[in-house]
């Protein structure tokens, strides 16, 4: 359904007749990206969500025995603002809002929620370029600053979560080889 | 039906630990080869379906959702329960295990309940790994709030979104897994059947919902995490797609379905506004902590709530349980508000409501720091209702949100059924009659993360693999039974709409068999239940095409086997004679009108077998032991 409401911070579900003034016209229609693919009526296709994710949107760990969470202190601003990335709901509403179709701020936040955790560290770099490449394979356009996204997202997710996901980005395609199991081009 | 709960020996803090010694395992070069089919990808079945296929087993993991990360995990807001201590206020392991039994009034099984406390620190430290960004203090260390129903404060949260980030954890994990190819994952696809070759669950026949195909998966056992059962009541906090299917078909191949009666009302939700509404939204109960609930003093009071007059207002849980205050737990707070409501007291166009009011928070902490504790609730709340909670008080009524009930399992968490799993809310095993707030989101955890891909090994090593495949006649019958009850939903084309049948079924249900219930009251809906099923296997109307994805069809599966549910759920309510926890019953009461247990002649979990259509279910009852904490009487007066 269009992004497009004129109210910050809310998804269409959340909407309200008393939202709408009297006699305006309403206008449904279904996401519009070529990476979501119309299955009926207005429900589409968001898997290509699912394999951004799939691709590296997670800590390496098993369900064993583990350290006291209280070993390693947050900052409770940096726990914050990685709660401001997490708090993403992956509805799609940003890649249909932008005129690129662009997925940069749903795997911003995503690739931002680990990357400022002390314990998404050891998998920052690499996690960047598998989800940008990720992203980029299934037909997502690229951000050209538009912040349409922004604007539409209801979480209200910032734009400068992109600008670390490209700063990140670009440091891990400079760097020397950091991940020793291959997945980097190394030197 | 034989009721062996498998309870190892020795004394309750060495339960556990003894039987994973003793526990039979599958080595990892084994593991590979057993197939695990996970239905479900809520907390409990993303967090098994990824423990498991790290572990090497290849799993089948299912959703009905578009995603597994849409599971209703995610809409749990307050918190999770965890016996850390980290607040130095006397917390303990044994703390956690006494305020859940007692909080399920004496209705659960000790070494169940003990384990799920023991456990409860692991999963902090568990999803702290995987990323959780849980609430932090000043110096970075890990911040706790308190819940209903207990002195100290143990729950950890991510402002009020804990349900969504914990699943965001489990399902990192999952996705994990999915890209290395150890879990299939399959979305929009739901369970119609669970199929029983030589005595054993080995597999289950699904739908495809964007498609319309049916057709099999085989396994060499099937886990069940497929949540609870509260839209029987039509309006519940539960997504509209929650539903009973999959563990009532189980039940009617022969899994005992346990205290089908126990659903929890929450007592802090937004009341309805009316006849046409389809869903309820829950306020998490953190707001307790710093609201106070209250009443105007008065009948027909017509003022707004701001220019009521202290001495006016009726601070009913302060007033009737000065120790725990607006914190007593779920069940005694739902009861108590329809009390005062049923006394005419109630405010709001409906009368069904009571006020939830910030403003001594807000002059006590000042208005930053309440923002900073529920501004995302206060937020939802001004966004639903056009009312701002930071100037006008909430206001709340009860509504259906959590069941107790669930599958029988025994302490390895199989139903009866040799090879059927059941874990999470669809399961009966942790919170008795009542759970407390903050303790859903753990049992899901523990029986994923912790318990089932352990104590499935025990299952499997004694049962040989890939001696089944869907080509077997059985999977083919089950196949064929489900064909056939699409077709006769699609052809009967009578003249009400799914919708009209679930709401009636709801209406009933919410009045017979909802926070009070009576002899009478159950009678009557008993007697009702099967004409509204007869009326809507005569007279329903569903809409579109079996091959292509059809919501009216899906809905009318799910209301079919509710329509068959809701029977049984009376049945379990007029059999228990007692009150218990959620499960109160008008007829036993104190004079006070507090729940009156009978601990003589209730004290265990009723299950139930299915004996076949229109057939009266046998009750079996599996007898509860209290060796560790003796019977008390649960007061929050005192």
């Amino acid at each position: 359904m269009a992004s497009h409401t004129g109210r910050k911070g809310a998804a269409t579900c959340q909407l309200y007749m008393r939202h709408f003034k009297d006699g305006s016209e309403i206008t449904i229609e279904p996401w519009r990206a070529e990476a979501f693919p119309v299955i009926r009526d207005l429900v589409v296709d968001r898997s290509a969500f699912d394999r951004i994710m799939q691709a590296g949107g997670y800590i390496t760990t098993h369900a064993g025995p583990k350290p006291d969470p209280n070993a390693t202190p947050i900052e409770p601003e940096v726990a914050e603002l990685a709660l401001d990335a997490a708090t993403c709901i992956g509805c799609g509403a940003c890649v249909a809002a932008c005129p690129n179709s662009a997925a940069m701020l749903y795997t911003a936040a995503k690739v931002s929620h680990l990357g400022l955790l002390p314990q998404g560290q050891p998998e920052r770099y690499t996690r960047v370029i598998r989800m940008v490449e990720q992203m980029e394979k299934e037909g997502f356009g690229g951000c050209r600053n538009y912040a349409e996204c922004e604007a539409a997202c209801p979480k209200e997710i910032s734009i400068s979560f992109i600008s670390q996901m490209n700063r990140d980005y670009l440091r891990a395609s400079l760097l020397e080889p950091i991940d020793r199991r291959g997945s980097m081009k190394s030197q | 039906m034989e009721l062996e709960a498998k309870i190892p020996p020795g004394r309750i803090e060495e339960k556990w630990t003894t039987h994973l010694d003793h526990i039979r395992l599958v080595g990892p070069r084994n593991r590979p080869r057993y197939t695990v089919i996970v239905v479900g990808t809520g907390l409990a079945g993303a967090a098994a379906a990824s423990s498991l296929a790290a572990m090497g087993y290849k799993v089948e993991c299912f959703c009905f959702q578009d995603s597994p990360r849409r599971a209703h995990s995610i809409a749990a807001q307050g918190g999770i329960n965890a016996a850390k201590d980290y607040q130095n206020d006397g917390d303990s392991v044994f703390r956690l295990f006494y305020d859940t039994q007692k909080g399920g009034d004496f209705r659960s099984r000790e070494a169940n309940v003990f384990r799920l406390a023991e456990l409860s620190t692991r999963i902090i430290d568990q999803a702290t790994a995987q990323g959780v960004p849980f609430a932090r203090e000043y110096g970075g260390l890990l911040a706790n709030r308190s819940f209903g129903g207990v002195l100290v404060e143990r729950t950890f949260y991510c402002r009020g979104e804990t349900g969504q980030q914990l699943l965001l954890g489990a399902n990192s994990a999952l996705a994990q897994q999915i890209h290395e190819g150890n879990v299939q994952m399959h979305t929009r696809t739901e369970l119609l059947d669970i199929v029983e070759v030589d005595g054993r669950m080995r597999g289950i026949v699904v739908r495809d919902l964007t498609t319309g195909d049916i057709y099999s998966f085989a396994g060499e056992a099937v886990v069940l995490a497929t949540g609870g059962y509260s839209n029987v009541y039509y309006l519940s906090t539960n997504a509209k797609g929650c539903n009973v299917t999959a563990t009532w078909r189980a039940h009617k191949k022969g899994a005992g379905f346990a205290n089908p009666c126990f659903c929890q009302i929450h007592p802090t939700c937004i009341p309805a506004a009316g006849e046409h509404q389809s869903k309820l939204t829950l306020m998490s109960e953190s707001l307790r902590n710093d609201g106070r609930i209250w009443i105007p003093r008065s009948k027909g009071e017509t003022r707004q709530p701001r220019d009521i007059p202290e001495n006016e207002r009726y601070y009913y849980l302060e007033e009737r349980y000065p120790r725990f205050g607006n914190l007593v737990p779920r069940d005694v707070a739902s009861r108590n508000a329809k009390d005062v409501c049923d006394q005419g007291l109630g405010i709001g166009p409906t009368g069904h409501g009571v006020y939830l009011d910030f403003k001594d928070a807000i002059k006590l902490h000042g208005l930053d720091v309440i923002e900073a504790r529920y501004g995302n609730l206060f937020e939802m709340y001004e966004r639903i209702t056009n009312d701002n909670p930071k100037e006008t008080p909430m206001r709340i009524y009860p509504a259906p949100h959590y069941t107790m009930g669930g599958l029988w399992v025994d302490y390895n968490l199989m139903t009866t059924l040799p090879g059927l799993f059941a874990i999470g809310e669809a399961n009966f095993s942790d919170h008795g009659a009542n759970r407390l707030g903050a303790s859903s989101l753990m049992q899901c955890l523990a029986d994923g993360y912790f318990i089932l891909p352990v104590t499935i090994g025990d299952y499997l090593s004694r049962h040989p693999y890939g001696d089944v495949d869907t080509d077997h006649p059985a999977f083919k019958e089950a196949e064929q039974a489900i064909k056939t009850q699409v077709n006769r939903l699609l052809s009967t084309n009578g003249s009400r709409s799914v919708e009209s049948y679930h709401r009636e079924l709801g209406r009933l249900m919410t009045d017979h068999c909802g926070i009070s219930r009576n002899e009478a009251g159950l009678r009557k809906a008993l007697q009702t239940i099967p004409e509204i099923r007869e009326s809507f296997w005569n007279d329903v109307k569903v809409m579109g095409k079996d091959a292509e994805m059809n919501q009216a069809l899906e809905h009318a599966g799910r209301v079919a086997d509710f329509l068959e549910f809701a029977e049984l759920m009376c049945n379990d309510a007029l059999t228990r004679e007692e009150s218990c926890g959620c499960h109160f019953r008008d007829e036993y009461q104190t004079t006070e009108g507090e729940a009156r247990r009978d601990d003589e002649n209730y004290a265990h979990v009723s299950v139930w077998e299915y004996n076949g259509q229109d057939q009266t279910p046998t009750l079996h009852k599996e007898p509860l032991y209290y060796e560790t904490l003796p019977l008390a009487r649960r007061d929050y007066k005192a």
